[in-house]
């Protein structure tokens, strides 16, 4: 275990846990599969595909190093470290909830009239387009009848010079 | 009864570790983001609610202090990590990340008034 007491500090400063064979295994045990776990997270913050895996996954890496704490706080028997155990978990929480606000609206704070989703957008632009056409039709419409007006006016100018 | 409780810690502990890492195999293997949450959320709350539920029977039974950090921290961790789980898998649908190819029940999609359509770049 001399590499393990290099790496993850010296549990015999704990006289409490010189005695307790089983419970000082099981927590380099523990140890061990809880930094497995903050690499899988990792591995999962680099390649996911979308921003909602990458969120989740580093809320995971927040837990996992909560969790290593603890094992750390149990190794050395002292409670100290279990605020900030408290203080990561209410960071954690806090962090999620606005990259949730980020990742549907675009924003945190103020979340109107503000459009991030694709489809949307898409149908806001064709209905756009329609207006567009619409208006255009409308103003080649006007066109005509005013040139109509215009030549109607003219013949009956002209009738009446004649 | 110290064998007890230590049988007892080292239980807790080893089944909180086991939790996360459950939540560590289903993140890596799962196909999709919807079921990479599920994975998550149940696996790092029973796992966190094992650690600290360990530490506070741990220092209650050293001497050391009664450790109310932890019971707090089980509390609000018990409260707000499916909370946190069930935003962002919420803000992912309403997002268009797609749904896995298996999936065989969407009964959001008929609360959801735009057509879901994958894409490339979400």
């Amino acid at each position: 275990m001399s590499w393990f007491s290099v790496l993850a500090g010296e549990a015999t400063d704990n006289p409490f846990l010189e005695n307790l064979n089983i419970l000082s295994v099981c927590l380099d045990i523990a140890m061990v599969i809880c930094a497995f776990n903050f690499l899988a997270f990792l591995f999962r913050v680099l390649r996911g595909p979308s921003l909602a895996d990458r969120a989740i996954a580093m809320d995971s890496c927040s837990t996992a190093v909560m969790a290593l704490i603890v094992i750390y706080s149990m190794r050395q028997g002292t409670d100290l470290y279990m605020s900030c155990v408290l203080v990561i978990a209410i960071l954690g929480f806090i962090g999620m909830v606005s990259l949730s606000k980020y990742i549907q609206s675009g924003n945190i704070v103020n979340n109107t009239n503000i459009i991030l989703n694709v489809t949307e957008a898409e149908d806001l632009k064709e209905e756009a387009d329609a207006a567009q056409v619409l208006q255009e039709k409308a103003e080649q419409a006007i066109q005509k009848t005013a040139e109509k007006n215009l030549r109607n006016m003219r013949k009956q100018l002209n009738r009446k010079k004649k | 009864m110290s064998l007890i409780l230590e049988i007892l810690v080292s239980f807790l502990v080893l089944a909180g570790a086991l939790f996360l890492l459950g939540g560590a195999v289903g993140i890596l293997r799962f196909p999709d983001t919807y079921c990479r949450m599920h994975a998550l959320g149940k696996g790092t709350t029973m796992g966190i609610i094992c650690f600290m539920l360990a530490a506070f029977i741990y220092f209650a039974w050293s001497g050391v202090a009664i450790c109310v950090q932890s019971l707090l921290a089980l509390l609000f961790i018990a409260i707000s990590s499916p909370v946190g789980g069930h935003m962002i898998s919420k803000a992912a649908y309403h997002y268009g990340v797609p749904l896995w190819k298996g999936s065989v029940r969407d009964d959001l999609q008929e609360d959801c008034e735009f057509i879901r359509e994958d894409k490339a770049d979400y």
